[in-house]
């Protein structure tokens, strides 16, 4: 079995927990609980025939009081950084995490999620404002907790892209 | 053939061409052009080398570690002329790393004995340790063995083996029967504290060591690639601490190539659970072996049990022999026989017709254990010999009935108490069915106080002879038949007291023998011939051997009212008189 470490980044309140017990839990909650420090979740899936173990950290959402630690991402095989659509400030949020990332861990494989799709109607952006992160369309997901919207098509999207860059980089070594 | 022709042609040619060239070479540059070349072609190796040397050690390293080996007394000799030359340079290399490895000790140790020292104030002044001294007092073991046993107590209970940088679980094992939380998530979060405090308290050399929770300590040791965890109940000693260290050694030694380019795949690491396995170190803590009070309670009820049926079966004797002695010692019984069977006491008596009857007995008794049932034994009078083990065994003697001229003559042979002697002879049965006689080889038993029994003897016999009259015929000294026979007896009893004499230790002082007559004749005849009667007496006496010289006869002539009949008017007495000894025999 290949166990992968994954973190959920992202502002706060934009609902990297909810995701998170949406997908190992099937389970959305009305409340909002703030995440303190890191939470960390599990879940097993299968891609391409192999099985992964996600440790899911659930790390606490960025704001003017709170900054991202770089020791909770260390390690970290893969990247959901979680944006709020209908919350144009958490894209600068967004921003900042993807340079820390850049910084501490490279070229990670990494996915953005513009949540609460099912709040379309009062959104303050659409996808094309995100280009400037730079994940690219086939890595971007438009999804809503709430309703369980495309969440497990991004999660899965994760463990692909993670697998692959570790094929990648055994091909590279041999 | 032609073929052969036109390549040995070509390559005749190309041989030609090259010596050609090279003629032309030599020509225009002449010997410094060969040298030129050499410097070239050297360069150009180094520079190439240079280019993939990392490459070349860092492919050469995956495959095996023979490049260390072989590199190990370069890099020491290397080492060894740097520390001689530039000592000063080593010192500033290593002196940030002694500082803290040096206060990192100190705090260890200091941590420790803190512990220690707190432990030891715990145990000796709260309550728990009042019950360790009492439960060590208990064991008969001295307090601080006790303590030991129980502070050395420990159970690793799970042992984690981390990725130190993902904090991803690499494996795990777990002590059988106990309730753990999943490794995956443990691990992850472990990780996570360890991050949280190095950010909080910028502590980025240094490393989380111990969590606890209440009994249960997580013990961590941290390695350059990976983490190893213990989750120990109970108290930390230095075996787990220095076990944690050892293996942490040995995963790294055996795993480095695996851990370094560890990508989330546990798999490689499969071999090592195992030794996981073997670090669930366990150390039970001695426990008192276990009275046996089960075999104790079994041992005390058997003997209470048992004493309470001895103490019944006790009690049920002396109710029975106290019965039975009350029923023989009423008057008029006789016990001959008992029988004590399925709660019932069965006496057979002789029972007098004059004394209480048997119901009124029964009813006297009161008998809550058993039933009594009294019966009498109806026997013929005229076989006096059914009452001879009675009487042997109620006087202690050896009885029998010799037959002699249709009387029973009871002989006492062999031994007897004086006291049971007399009592013999004055026993109601003995008197009416039987004379006494007594063997020539009897032997009396005398207690430690034989005057007093001898004295009993000379006092009965007193009474007996002072109370005997013999009888006259009418103006004679002639006695009458049955005074003649009275009066042999009373010379027997006589001679048994002058036996005895000095035996109670008491004087015979005198035998006074008076004579009396009835109201016929003068008072001078009649004066005359009461003094011939006692005269007569002593007379006899002396002819039997009783010394005269304390004997006096007095005739005290008519003495009488004439309401007394005339015939024991005329009449003679003996009287015995006797002093005990004023100074006693010493016994």
């Amino acid at each position: 079995m290949i166990n992968k470490k994954i973190c959920m980044v992202g502002a706060f309140a934009v609902g990297k927990t909810s995701l998170v017990k949406q997908f190992v839990q099937s389970i959305f909650d009305e409340k909002y609980h703030t995440t303190i420090g890191v939470k960390i979740d599990k879940k097993t899936i299968i891609i391409d025939d192999k099985t992964i173990q996600l440790m899911i950290w659930d790390i606490e959402g960025v704001d003017i009081f709170t900054d991202l630690k770089p020791s909770y991402l260390r390690g970290a095989s893969g990247i959901v950084l979680v944006v709020d659509g209908t919350r144009k400030k958490s894209l600068d949020a967004a921003k900042q995490i993807k340079e820390l990332i850049s910084e501490t861990l490279g070229n990670v494989p990494i996915i953005l999620i513009i949540n609460k799709s099912d709040l379309i109607e009062s959104w303050q952006f659409t996808e094309q404002d995100t280009e400037f992160l730079g994940v690219g369309d086939e890595n971007t997901f438009i999804t809503s907790a709430k309703i369980d919207r495309k969440v497990e098509n991004a999660f899965e999207k994760i463990a692909e892209l993670m697998t692959r860059s570790t094929h990648r980089s055994d091909s590279k070594e041999s | 053939m032609l073929e052969e022709q036109i390549e040995k042609a070509v390559r005749d040619e190309t041989a030609t061409q090259s010596s050609d060239y090279e003629r032309l070479r030599s020509l225009l540059l002449g010997e410094d052009y060969e040298k030129i070349i050499q410097q070239r072609l050297t360069q150009e190796n180094i520079e190439r080398f240079a280019e993939v040397i990392s490459e070349a050690f860092k492919l050469r390293n995956q495959q095996d570690s023979s490049l260390a080996t072989e590199m190990s007394p370069v890099i020491e000799a290397s080492i060894d002329t740097s520390i001689k030359n530039h000592p000063e340079r080593i010192t500033n290399v290593i002196f940030p790393i002694i500082g803290p490895a040096v206060r990192k000790a100190v705090a260890n140790a200091f941590s420790d004995m803190m512990n220690s020292l707190n432990h030891l104030l715990q145990q000796s002044l709260t309550a728990p340790a009042l019950i360790l001294r009492f439960k060590a007092w208990r064991l008969g073991i001295p307090y601080a063995q006790y303590v030991l046993l129980q502070t050395i107590q420990y159970q690793v209970e799970q042992v984690f083996l981390i990725h130190r940088n993902s904090g991803v679980l690499i494996q795990s094992a777990n002590a059988e029967g106990i309730k753990y939380q999943d490794p995956d998530l443990v691990s992850s979060m472990l990780t996570a504290i360890t991050d949280f405090a190095n950010d909080s308290f910028n502590q980025e050399s240094d490393s989380l060591n111990v969590l606890q929770f209440g009994d249960l300590s997580l013990l961590v040791e941290t390695g350059p690639h990976a983490v190893l965890a213990f989750a120990v109940r109970g108290t930390l000693n230095n075996e787990v601490k220095q076990h944690i260290s050892e293996l942490l050694e040995r995963v790294h030694v055996s795993y480095a190539k695996q851990l370094n380019a560890f990508d989330g795949d546990t798999i490689p690491f499969e071999p090592c659970i195992g030794w996981l396995q073997k670090a669930l170190l366990k150390k039970v803590k001695a426990t008192p072996k276990p009275r046996p009070w089960l075999a104790i309670v079994a041992i005390l009820l058997i003997t209470s049990i048992a004493s309470f049926f001895i103490y019944k079966n006790w009690q049920l004797k002396n109710s029975i022999n106290l019965i039975v002695e009350q029923v023989d010692n009423q008057v008029g019984y006789q016990v001959l026989k008992q029988t004590y069977r399925d709660n019932e006491l069965r006496l057979l008596v002789l029972h007098s017709p004059l004394a209480i009857s048997i119901e009124d007995l029964k009813k006297s008794f009161k008998t809550h254990d058993f039933s009594l049932v009294i019966k009498e034994k109806l026997s013929a009078l005229d076989n006096p010999e059914l009452f001879i083990p009675y009487l042997a065994h109620k006087y202690q003697s050896t009885l029998s009935i010799n037959n002699q001229d249709q009387t029973n003559v009871l002989v006492v042979s062999g031994t007897i108490r004086a006291e049971n002697l007399a009592a013999l002879k004055q026993d109601m049965l003995v008197k009416n069915y039987f004379d006494l006689a007594l063997s020539e080889t009897l032997v009396f038993i005398t207690d430690l106080l034989p005057q007093q029994e001898n004295r009993l003897e000379i006092e009965s016999l007193v009474n007996k002879i002072n109370n005997q009259y013999f009888y006259f015929d009418i103006s004679s000294t002639q006695l009458l038949d049955d005074s003649r026979e009275s009066l042999n007896t009373t010379i027997e009893q006589i001679k048994r007291l002058f036996f005895l004499e000095k035996l109670a230790n008491v004087s015979i002082k005198q035998i006074s023998i008076s004579g009396y007559a009835d109201s016929r004749g003068n008072k001078r005849q009649n004066q005359d011939l009461s003094a011939e009667r006692a005269k007569i007496i002593k007379n006899i006496l002396a002819t039997n051997g009783i010394t005269d010289k304390l004997i006096i006869s007095w005739g005290y002539g008519n003495k009488d009212l004439p309401s007394v009949p005339s015939d024991h008017q005329r009449r003679a007495r003996i009287e015995v008189l006797y002093t005990p000894n004023q100074v006693p025999e010493h016994d």
